[in-house]
């Protein structure tokens, strides 16, 4: 009787309790490591391959790809890799690329410039082990950065972004010159959509169907893939069996998986990895067990052993003021216990953490991941490089870049520290409502604010709208520049909104931006269907005759396609409601629809748990490893 | 009269665009002038100025909101004097970045020949590496490109890199990453296989988690990844390309609805506002 209790007060456990074991789950890999076989799917094959055809094309070779990065900090855990690992496949293969975004908020772009450099690193860290010669990369010549174009909306602006990318963003990003052959020499091999090998996307959304729908219509042979997150790759597995889209990143598992592609010996699991394993793992074993848990009850209800359940759900309880004290007194006794730890290693020995930098001769996984080094070390190393180089003033320029190497350690730990203070502030969250959390909250509310201010004034509107202007009032200017001051009249309807008089004149601009949405919405539905049903009408005969040798053989490929059609069939012959299923087949054929549409929201639901546990790994990657595996792991 | 004032600033772009679809690869304005479908790029920058104009209106609802806290001493008012001094700091940290930037590209002005000559001399002699096409340019250039080296060999701040990388990416991406751990209860709590069709969404649902995960896959000597492929790929694309065709229609319906000002609640019908 008491066992059965417990298991009917189990359902309604304090949700604390499954965090806590959550995060055990997710803490574990880091602790203990172990690796695992990778199994590439078809799709991130697909996309793999397509990047080597161009490298391996001399006329595609040539040309250029576009990487439109359209991801933030929120989707990091798994656009972040992604981006990373085609960066790498782009830099090791030497294909010219260029980076821009038209992503509303303008971190996404400094978001993607941190990953174009950690690619590079991990690309000569490679050559390093290899000991291969170091690869460059020279900005103008082997890639570059457009910069972004902020806007809410993509459809809109994915015919010029990909039809007329030079018009649309005009200045590079880094060096703010016009985007001419003269100034940059890549230029040279970019003039129009022609010269795009690839259109690549790494995106939180879906912006790979406005691109088939408005511009693939209008340019059949451009190539297009996407890497996204698993929630919005269920929405774009049809486009790549369409042949619409040349391969899709699905989730941050891909990105492992492509970079076992890419190095096939290098290549196993990391703890972060491994670490999402445990967390699905875990998710669906509470699942079985809720549902054990239920069953249970539920005939001890109905066998007289158990009274029913009378609370169904029960909100969670705020933590008594003891408690908070108890968990503050816990957390800050660590974190200062920690940095305390840090300041002392790192004062009585001058020395600062840093990745270790493997030999040529060794397997990197084999030492331990980090070692700290002091600036004499730093010198020397450096004045050691310089003179297998046969570079002049070795000595001098040796302490110069020692100097600088040092500062950056220096600038890294101190923002780990930082970055670890305000994750663990976010995550107090899951206890309760707390000032901790709040405190961070209103630090990320100004934070972000302020980014979005200045980045759209400095990038935007001061370099876009301002300076035109005002070049074109000059004498010689371009005159025809002053016809954007007919932009203040829609920019100033928005600040109507704050009278109560015209509020109305608000809506107009608000109705504006609606018809820039509709009006491309509309030309990008034709686009994409009109292929879809192409595709879905193909042969379901599973068996064909081979090319070869006439034989009647069972094709793989239709037998997919017989199952794939049957499927859609009975999910759209679900949503037939002009009649009531009355007859016993017509009740069959809804209910098999029912379950069709089952296995694709299974699949779905799937994908999501993929991409929720993308997300919460490597925020324990950054606090067990570059915050606390660096002082207690090198 | 305010009504058709909104519907026709909707209908304009919506008109303009879909006479850019129609109008795909027609004859130019005039002569030499641009086609319609190529006018969009100036269309498009507009649209990007505009938007970009509107950020306004979060700095001066974020202002008015946090000012009001912290002069009235509302409840928590202390949080709103933290995101005045995060604002202020971010806007800092960011007029520092554009001067450091200024001062880059001051440096590298003089060095982009030097590099396009880099790119033709390689490209004339493939295989020819960075370096030794360095040592082949005019002393002028060779001198701007060491400025450009001595200038990146020496540590320089970057307040932007520093903001994005310790600051917005721990915050945001563990504010998105809590998302994990209400899933996982959630699961716990409500996914109960109650009938047939809670048991296969289940069972399709653990086949693409464990299947497209290296755990699964080890355990199943890789045949539980075949099984997720094969769900993925065609049972969920089946379902998902069924959705597309009803949605993708539905949409077009609702595009020309909202073209024709037949939505209400985005033509104003709201109090007041007729």
């Amino acid at each position: 009787m008491r066992v059965l209790e417990s298991i009917q007060r189990a359902q309604l456990v304090d949700r604390r309790i499954v965090y806590v074991a959550l995060a055990i789950a997710l803490v574990v890999p880091f602790l203990v490591e172990y690796t695992l076989p990778i199994y590439p799917d078809t799709y991130t094959r697909m996309f793999f391959n397509t990047i080597e055809q161009i490298a391996n094309d001399p006329v595609e070779r040539e040309k250029v790809v576009l990487v439109l990065s359209q991801w933030g900090p929120g989707s990091d855990g798994e656009n972040g890799p992604q981006l990373q690992v085609l960066f790498r496949h782009l830099l090791r293969r030497h294909i010219k690329f260029i980076l821009l975004s038209t992503a509303d908020d303008p971190v996404n772009l400094a978001l993607a410039e941190l990953r174009l450099q950690w690619a590079m690193e991990d690309e000569q860290r490679r050559a390093q082990r290899l000991g291969d010669p170091v690869p460059e990369w020279v900005y103008g010549t082997d890639y570059m950065n457009f910069g972004f174009q902020p806007s809410p909306i993509f459809e809109p602006l994915a015919r010029p972004v990909v039809l007329e990318t030079r018009a649309l963003f005009r200045q590079d990003y880094v060096y703010k010159k016009p985007l001419t052959d003269e100034n940059f020499p890549l230029l040279r091999s970019f003039h129009g959509v022609e010269d795009i090998a690839l259109f690549m996307i790494v995106s939180h959304t879906d912006e790979a169907k406005a691109v088939c729908g408005i511009v693939q219509r209008q340019v059949p042979d451009l190539k297009v893939a996407e890497a996204t997150m698993g929630i919005v790759a269920n929405d774009l597995y049809p486009y790549v069996k369409s042949g619409q889209l040349s391969g899709l990143l699905n989730s941050a598992r891909a990105a492992t998986e492509y970079l076992y592609l890419l190095d096939p010996a290098d290549t196993t699991t990391s703890p972060n990895d491994n670490s999402m394993s445990l967390g699905k793992v875990f998710l669906l074993v509470m699942v079985l067990l809720g549902n054990v848990a239920l069953l249970i009850t539920r005939r001890a209800e109905a066998a007289g052993k158990l009274a029913p359940a009378r609370v169904y759900s029960r909100p969670m309880a705020p933590l008594p003021g003891r408690a908070w004290l108890a968990l503050l007194i816990v957390f800050a006794t660590g974190y200062v216990g920690v940095t305390v730890v840090e300041l002392v290693q790192g004062g009585a020995t001058g020395t600062l953490p840093r990745r270790r930098v493997v030999d040529p001769t060794e397997r990197e996984e084999r030492g331990p991941k980090y070692e700290r080094v002091s600036l004499d070390e730093l010198r020397s190393e450096q004045q050691e490089q310089l003179e297998a180089q046969d570079e002049p003033e070795a000595a001098q320029r040796a302490g110069i870049r020692a100097s600088a190497e040092f500062a950056r350690l220096l600038e890294k730990r101190i923002g780990e520290f930082l970055g670890a203070l305000l994750t663990l502030g976010i995550l107090s969250f899951l206890l309760g409502d707390n000032r901790f959390y709040r405190t961070v909250e209103a630090v990320m509310i100004g934070g972000i604010m302020a980014y979005a201010l200045m980045e759209k004034w400095e990038n935007v509107v001061k370099r876009d709208w301002v300076m035109p202007i005002v070049g074109g009032a000059q004498p010689g200017g371009n005159h025809w520049e002053l016809v954007w001051l007919v932009l203040i009249l829609p920019a100033a309807l928005w600040y109507f909104v704050y009278s109560a008089k015209y509020r109305w004149l608000n809506r107009l601009v608000v109705a504006l931006i609606i018809g820039c949405a509709v009006g491309p919405e509309f030309s990008k539905q034709v686009g994409i269907i009109v292929p879809q049903v192409l595709d879905s009408i193909r042969p379901i005969w599973p068996f064909a005759a081979d090319a070869t040798t006439g034989q009647t053989v069972f094709d793989i490929g239709r037998f997919e396609h017989l199952v794939f059609m049957i499927v859609m069939i009975l999910s759209l012959l679900y949503f037939i409601f002009f009649f009531r299923p009355k007859t016993r087949l017509a009740r069959g054929v809804s209910r098999a629809g029912r379950l069709a549409m089952m296995i694709g929201f299974g699949a779905m639901f799937g994908n999501t748990v993929n991409t929720r546990l993308s997300w919460l790994a490597p925020r324990f990657e950054y606090l067990l490893d570059d915050w606390l595996g660096k002082l207690f792991g090198s | 009269m305010r009504a058709i004032l909104i519907w026709l600033a909707l209908l304009f772009p919506a008109v303009y665009y879909l006479l850019v679809f129609f109008a795909e690869g027609g004859p130019p304005l005039g002569e030499g002038g641009l086609r319609i479908d190529e006018t969009d790029v100036y269309v498009g920058r507009g649209i990007i100025i505009v938007l970009a104009l509107a950020i306004g209106l979060g700095v001066i609802n974020l202002f008015a909101h946090h000012a009001k806290n912290a002069v009235n001493k509302r409840k928590d008012w202390q949080y709103s004097i933290i995101v005045f001094v995060s604002f202020f700091v971010v806007v800092a940290a960011l007029l520092w970045q554009y001067r450091v930037s200024a001062e880059r590209a001051r440096v590298a002005d003089p060095a982009l020949p030097a590099l396009q000559q880099i790119d033709e001399l390689r490209k004339s002699q493939p295989g020819l590496t960075i370096r030794e096409a360095q040592a082949a340019l005019s002393p002028e250039h060779q001198a701007a490109l060491q400025r450009m080296r001595a200038y990146q060999e020496r540590y320089h701040f970057q307040p932007r890199e520093f903001c994005v990388n310790y600051v917005r990416r721990p915050l945001e991406a563990t504010v998105m990453a809590l998302l994990g751990f209400y899933i996982t209860y959630a699961a716990y709590r409500a996914f109960r296989l109650r009938s047939l069709e809670a048991t296969v969404m289940m069972l399709s649902a653990a086949i693409v988690i464990l299947g497209s995960d290296s755990l699964g896959g080890w355990l199943t000597g890789g045949r539980l990844t075949v099984w997720a492929d094969f769900d993925n790929r065609v049972l969920n694309s089946g379902m998902q390309r069924g959705l597309a065709i009803g949605i993708g229609v539905a949409t077009i319906a609702a595009s020309l609805r909202i073209m024709l000002g037949l939505e209400k609640g985005i033509m104003g019908s709201g109090r007041g506002e007729q």
